[in-house]
């Protein structure tokens, strides 16, 4: 097994915005003071306002905007104004130059919803606040950090609900750790909305009172709103720039309680594994832990749980422990982050913070939290947690940088740096507008249709999936469920090692549903089902739950960036040695109004289309089209292999063509390989003639000697459609040819070596994906 | 009675999206729960809102919905005694 490369990671600036504070010093001052940030609702603008309690940062949009010294004609949403004020004082905090070797990696669960849910009906008709239809998505917040933060380097989004940025901690460090990248900005940012309080009243777990996490009459939670960046970099460089360093990064895990959608389970399986993988990452012992910031969100269910899980893995010599929900309420994707930096403030004076409101210990684990400002001796390594609904439970553990390695067991020095593993196309499955499924021969039947946008064939969901399960089911997750079970058949593997998945808009069926039955009853008379099951990584929780699958699950959701992310977090993980193989797979959904919603900002062709001939179509904006497809990787070549996964890159808004042409040349030379190796290009051509035009000339600049191809009227334009071209790349490759319905110009040699697929969103996100024969 | 209990079976197929079930497929004494119709709590809270929404009976507690929710029957019992 390869260990882990032997670079240490650093926080070397902390950003910080919640209702307990606008900075780090304000948030140090109200934990110290015991001063809550949870009280009457002043700002958010709804019906519920004397019902509930929430941690509100009592800014309203304007005076977010000058705290975050932006221009005021932009339409920003309230999730990216207090995310560019925490990323902007991380920065400024570290004194680092953002260059390109700066990474950001955020976390949203609702993304854009705070405004959407204002504006969401005019979408539908009007249109007259169209600037907000494209800040919706989950990785909008993330865009708008990196370009007013001068982030050009690479930039993702993660979404598993309430563990969401302690996965963008954990993706930061282990890039860092990869060589990908030196610095990484992580975190993440949720303000709140109508549609999460409304959605968690659905589920009967909101306290009206003051939460009381850990306390006997505990009787739900109260929702929060903040965000929260760290500036990571490696250990030697900051020391070298004589950086003041706050903590390491120690130790880090995610695993999938796989019990239910939105319950833990009794045993606490799953926060139990992420705590124990966090303590073997980090290589100590349950015993080196001197605190830990619990998830304690307040509701019946979480904190039993997490108290089982602490008593399992600590048994009688339980450190100290508190959850500080009861300061900040429960922030969502922005808590992980948020804890991350009550711990390290713990870690660095050597306190900790209560856990206010408590007053008598849950009956059936008797544990009690720490409940006024104590010192902490020796305090060297701190643990937090932060578990989601789909059963995301995350873990990661902050060490003083003064520890010594006489803590650590010692098989965890002076390891080798990473080495490059190949990785291999085991097993793939897709569900798509074409003939997909089960497909003897590659595209041999098109689907001609001529439409307003594309739909998938439906498979018959039954043979896949047990009819009970069904009844929650929408088309995103029933499909996910299809072609990720026949490329685990395909593999042949019970249960892969690990779970990614990438989505550019989620759960629209569902979202769409809870947001109009919420804005049409006026905030009544709404039910849990489409609320629970609008989380982004809905599909991910849902397979690992089928499967009994307790390993690592993340979703990416940054627009087409979603499923190439997703990738290259696999690549990352066989890399590491950890797995052996890895589920992978990108999907998204059309729906009626979402269709509708995105012509009115010209995305989306407005009338109907022939798909075969969308590239003479002159409509503006794309055929849209939607689509799942999954794969097993693995270390392994097996007999079966489809092919090998070389690489894959993201770059964000170049400046102009040559710069595109410069990653592309780059990465391909970067593999040791040359243009003219490539013996055929997947184009990301969509019909949209403004767009389209990027491809033209590259393709006459860069490809005039190759091959050249392109998919898109055979899924429609959709975030992840990548998946669907590397589903048939690699189809291409093993069966050595390619579509003739796919050839744009020139013909693939006779044997179909190299692959590669080069896709780009509107100019704004651009990717490459290169495949080769085994 | 009776009369209530089909209607309360409609509407729960409807509510539930239990694409495959007819009224006549569920008992009206069978458990909805566990062994039953293997609804779990999740459907539990889409009924407390079934309630609210089709008999104005507002639940505020979701633990009183283990004994309400048992069955069909009880259900259709407790909204008889709480109805006006």
């Amino acid at each position: 097994m390869i260990k882990e490369s032997s670079t240490t990671v650093v926080v070397t600036g902390i950003g910080i915005i919640s209702s307990i504070g606008n900075n780090l010093q304000e948030t140090f001052s109200s934990l110290v003071e015991k001063r809550t940030g949870i009280g009457k609702i002043d700002i958010l603008d709804t019906i519920r306002k004397d019902e509930f309690l929430l941690g509100e940062i009592k800014l309203n949009h304007n005076q977010l905007i000058e705290l975050a010294e932006v221009d005021n004609n932009h339409a920003w949403t309230r999730t990216a104004l207090i995310g560019i004020i925490a990323a902007k004082q991380a920065i400024q905090d570290s004194l680092i130059n953002v260059n390109q070797n700066t990474a950001l990696i955020s976390a949203s669960t609702v993304g854009g919803m705070d405004r959407s849910e204002l504006y969401y009906k005019d979408f539908l008709t009007e249109a007259v606040h169209k600037d907000y239809i494209d800040t919706h998505h989950a990785g909008s917040s993330t865009e708008m950090i990196a370009e007013h933060c001068g982030l050009n380097g690479f930039i993702t989004t993660i979404s598993t609900a309430c563990s969401s940025s302690l996965n963008s901690i954990m993706f930061g460090a282990r890039l860092i750790k990869s060589g990908s990248t030196k610095t990484a900005v992580v975190g993440g940012t949720d303000a709140l909305s109508k549609f999460t309080l409304n959605g968690f009243n659905t589920l009967m777990i909101l306290d009206k009172e003051h939460c009381r996490p850990f306390d006997k009459s505990r009787t739900g939670l109260n929702l929060g709103e903040g965000a929260a960046y760290l500036v990571l970099e490696e250990k030697e460089s900051a020391l070298a720039a004589g950086k003041k360093i706050y903590a390491e990064v120690s130790g880090y895990a995610n695993a999938n309680d796989a019990h239910h959608q939105t319950a833990s389970s009794e045993d606490g399986e799953g926060p139990y594994l992420a705590m124990k993988n966090a303590l073997e990452s980090a290589a100590i012992e349950p015993s080196a832990i001197n605190y830990i910031n619990a998830h304690g969100t307040g509701t019946g269910n979480n904190d039993l749980t997490e108290g089982i899980a602490i008593k399992r893995l600590f048994g009688k010599n339980i450190p100290l422990f508190s959850s500080t929900k009861a300061y900040t309420g429960h922030t969502l994707g922005a808590a992980g982050v948020i804890e991350s930096v009550i711990a390290i403030l713990s870690l660095n004076n050597k306190l900790a913070f209560p856990n206010i409101n408590f007053k008598d210990a849950i009956e059936e684990i008797d544990i009690v939290p720490v409940t006024e400002v104590i010192e902490i001796d020796n305090v060297r390594h701190v643990l937090t947690n932060s578990f989601g609904f789909g059963g995301n439970d995350s873990s990661v553990i902050f060490s003083s940088k003064e520890h010594t390695n006489g803590n650590y067991l010692s098989e965890n020095n002076s390891t080798p740096a990473i080495k490059s593993n190949p990785v291999y196309i085991i097993g793939a499955g897709c569900v798509s507008p074409q003939n997909t499924l089960d497909s003897g021969n590659l595209l041999e039947d098109i689907v001609e249709v001529d439409d307003r946008f594309l739909q998938v064939i439906k498979p018959n969901y039954r043979d896949f999936i047990n009819p009970k399960l069904l009844r929650r089911m929408s088309k995103i997750v029933r499909m996910g469920i299809v072609s990720s079970s026949v490329a685990m058949k395909d593999a042949n593997i019970e249960n892969p090692d690990a779970i990614l998945t990438g989505t550019g808009m989620g759960c629209q069926v569902d979202t769409e549903k809870f947001l109009n039955s919420m804005i049409d009853n006026n905030e009544g008379l709404l039910t849990p089902t489409s609320f629970i099951q609008s989380t982004h990584n809905t599909v991910g929780g849902a397979i690992a739950l089928g499967k009994q699958n307790h390993n690592y699950n993340l979703t990416y959701v940054h627009r087409t960036f979603s499923f190439e992310s997703a990738l290259l977090d696999s690549l990352l993980l066989l890399n590491e040695g950890k797995v052996k193989d890895v589920l992978l797979g990108g999907f998204d959904e059309i729906t009626e109004e979402s269709w509708l919603i995105k012509t009115k900002i010209d995305y989306f062709k407005k009338n109907t289309a022939s798909n075969i001939n969308i590239l003479d179509d002159s409509q503006v904006g794309a055929q849209a089209g939607e689509g799942s497809s999954f794969f097993v990787l693995s270390n392994e070549e097996s007999n079966n292999a489809y092919a090998k996964v070389i690489g894959v890159d993201m770059f964000f808004r170049p400046e102009n063509n040559n710069e595109i042409e410069d990653r592309i040349s780059t990465f391909i030379k970067k593999h040791s390989l040359s243009i003219d190796d490539m013996d055929l290009i997947i184009l990301g051509n969509n019909g949209d003639n403004e767009f389209d035009k990027i491809y033209t000339d590259v393709e006459s600049r860069l490809f005039s000697n190759n091959s050249t191809s392109y998919y898109k009227h055979l899924c429609g334009e959709y975030d992840t459609s990548s998946a669907f071209a590397m589903w048939l790349a690699a189809k291409i490759i093993k069966d050595n040819k390619a579509p003739e319905i796919m050839i744009r110009k020139g013909h693939p040699a006779e044997e179909i070596r190299n692959v590669l697929i080069y896709n780009h969103f509107r100019n704004i996100n651009h990717s490459l994906i290169l495949l080769s024969k085994p | 009675m009776e009369e209530l209990i089909e209607k309360l079976k409609v509407q729960i197929i409807e509510q539930l999206n239990l694409e495959d079930m007819e009224p006549e497929d569920i008992d009206a004494d069978e458990s909805l729960f566990g062994e039953g119709l293997g609804l779990d709590s999740i459907d539990a809270l889409e009924l407390i809102v079934l309630l609210e929404k089709e008999y104005g009976i507002k639940i505020k507690n979701p633990k009183d919905g283990q004994k309400i929710f048992f069955s069909i029957r009880t259900m259709a019992e407790f909204i008889q005694d709480n109805q006006k």
